[in-house]
């Protein structure tokens, strides 16, 4: 039987097989979160979003399972940060404050330089360099970031310039 | 003609058609500003790449804590609604759950099993049953391969919400309380186990007791048996009765390991299982356990059950759950399969009424421990 049927008919939230795949993947996906997001509280929010997707609506296929949580994480997660980002302009019209960063929510924790510097950029810049880390191809990083799929090297180019410029400045 | 950025490194990543390639590749021999916006380029991806690495190290470096990610987890509402229309035992405790087999022919032995823990007080006009022992029957791989051949045949599809309606009434999402909550919500003492070195001071997460209902549809029930070839089938009275299960409260208290993980210690009334009036469970069981379906093996020892109105069945698969003393009482011990090397062991018993469970990744004489530390 295939392993989604199997899924579907079968995972309650104790069963091994949901319990399984959430303990042999949830790690993976939290640090994924925390590249994009930042904060732990809100990474350990959306990957908690992204298990409650698979156990209501598993992929068509397991083969490729931690490229599909990948995925949907990182929709989840720039569903937020854009709604974070709107409502901060909101915010900031409301108040009349003239300076935002559009990304609090990389707020300044625990880890080192390079943190820092991948804090300092646009979310949106910010997923397509961890994305690319991974070796997602332009298309698969043009689904999940909404950036085009024609554009994505050239935004990908100046993200990675803005980096390196972030860790230099830093060190 | 030069290339822009965005090209380059569409060319760095092998994004581009090879006829491009070449093309790119052919500029940048001629092309001296092409070649050191290339090398800039290669040099901050070289750059990144490198220092990403060395941040997805750091971040492994950090554990994180799965365990109370899934606590959390299981207690969303969504999960919370869905397990909730399933079995009818692993609502008291979803953990019971991981024992049952997660393929075919599942709805035939979950109702035989969901009747199973049952005792009659055969009060006028309701059957009310409680579970007074706790019993293990010991499905062989052999079992385990006919079960899922039915699964493969298409006809071990059979969901219980195709046998008829199933209502819950009553439910309310496991919440986090205070000891003193814990305490009064339920009319027993509470125990606490004594010697828990190196484990936090527990949370507390209550689980209000609910019941379901499940209105059988006679009809659609044994059109489902008939195509299984049984010979028995469900009397038509049965059609249109209610039967419910009444959820107790759930008290758990969760103590972490400060070394990572959790035990949990839970404890509740005996589940009720209330038959309407004039239903036969006798005759109901006869027919589930005449179902051809059912392997020979586990039949004879549903059949051998004598008490099987008050009995909990825990089926053990390869060895999963074995039959142990807690002091002066029965239980049962059950492992995760071997292949599930972080699963949770649980070591199950009642007594006075009160059904206790202590699960963890604790091998028996540790759980043992635990039990006789309560008090």
């Amino acid at each position: 039987m295939a392993l989604k049927s199997r899924l579907k008919r079968t995972v309650a939230p104790d069963d091994f097989a949901f319990r399984e795949l959430f303990e042999a993947n949830y790690s993976m996906v939290f640090r994924h979160l925390i590249l994009i997001v930042g904060e732990q509280a809100t990474a350990e929010d959306i990957a908690q979003e992204t298990f409650i997707k698979l156990y209501e609506r598993p992929p068509e296929e397991f083969t490729n399972l931690s490229g599909w949580l990948i995925k949907v994480s990182t929709n989840l997660a720039y569903n937020y940060l854009r709604g974070e980002k709107s409502r901060k302009r909101r915010e900031m019209a409301d108040m009349s404050i003239t300076e935002i960063s559009a990304d609090d929510c990389f707020r300044a924790s625990e880890t080192g330089e390079v943190r820092d510097a991948l804090r300092r950029l646009d979310y949106r810049d910010r997923a397509l360099i961890v994305l690319k880390f991974y070796g997602f191809s332009y298309g698969e990083i043009a689904e999940m970031t909404g950036v085009k799929k024609s554009s994505v090297g050239k935004v990908l180019a100046r993200a990675l310039e803005k980096f390196k410029q972030a860790y230099e400045r830093k060190s | 003609m030069c290339y822009e950025e965005g090209m380059l490194q569409a060319y760095i990543d092998r994004e581009l058609p090879g006829r491009k390639r070449w093309e790119i590749e052919a500029h940048i021999e001629r092309c001296g500003a092409c070649r050191e916006r290339l090398a800039l380029l290669q040099d901050a991806n070289e750059a990144a790449s490198a220092r990403l690495a060395e941040l997805s190290k750091q971040l492994h470096d950090n554990p994180v804590s799965t365990e109370a990610a899934w606590v959390r987890l299981t207690q969303d509402e969504r999960i919370a609604a869905q397990a909730r229309r399933r079995g009818v035992f692993e609502m008291l405790q979803g953990r019971l759950k991981t024992v049952l087999v997660p393929v075919a022919a599942v709805a035939v032995l979950a109702i035989a099993l969901s009747l199973a823990p049952v005792r009659g007080i055969a009060a006028d006009f309701l059957n009310i049953f409680r579970v007074q022992n706790v019993e293990v029957i010991t499905i062989s791989p052999g079992d385990m391969d006919e079960l899922r051949k039915l699964g493969e045949e298409g006809r071990g599809m059979v969901d219980i919400e195709n046998l008829g309606k199933i209502e819950t009434s009553g439910h309310t999402p496991p919440a986090q309380v205070s000891f003193k909550a814990a305490k009064d919500a339920v009319d027993f003492e509470l125990k606490q186990p004594g010697g828990m070195d190196g484990y936090s001071a527990p949370s507390f997460t209550l689980q209000k007791g609910f019941s379901t209902s499940f209105t059988l549809d006679v009809d659609k029930a044994n059109e489902i048996f008939k195509s299984f070839g049984a010979a028995e089938l469900l009397p038509k009275a049965l059609d249109g009765e209610r039967f419910t299960a009444k959820m107790p409260t759930v008290v758990m208290a969760n103590y972490s390991k400060n070394s990572g993980g959790m035990v949990s210690i839970g404890q509740a009334r005996s589940p009720e299982f209330i038959l309407p009036a004039g239903v036969d469970a006798d005759a109901v069981r006869d027919v589930l356990l005449s179902l051809p379906v059912l392997p020979e093996n586990i039949r004879r020892q549903l059949m051998a059950i004598k008490d099987w109105r008050n009995t909990l069945i825990i089926p053990n698969i390869d060895g999963s759950a074995q039959e142990v003393k807690v002091g002066s009482e029965d239980g049962v011990f059950v492992t995760p399969a071997p292949e599930h090397a972080y699963g949770d062991s649980a070591l199950i018993w009642q007594k006075d009424g009160v059904i206790y469970m202590v699960s963890g990744q604790l091998d028996l004489v540790a759980a043992q421990e635990i039990a006789a530390s309560m008090r």
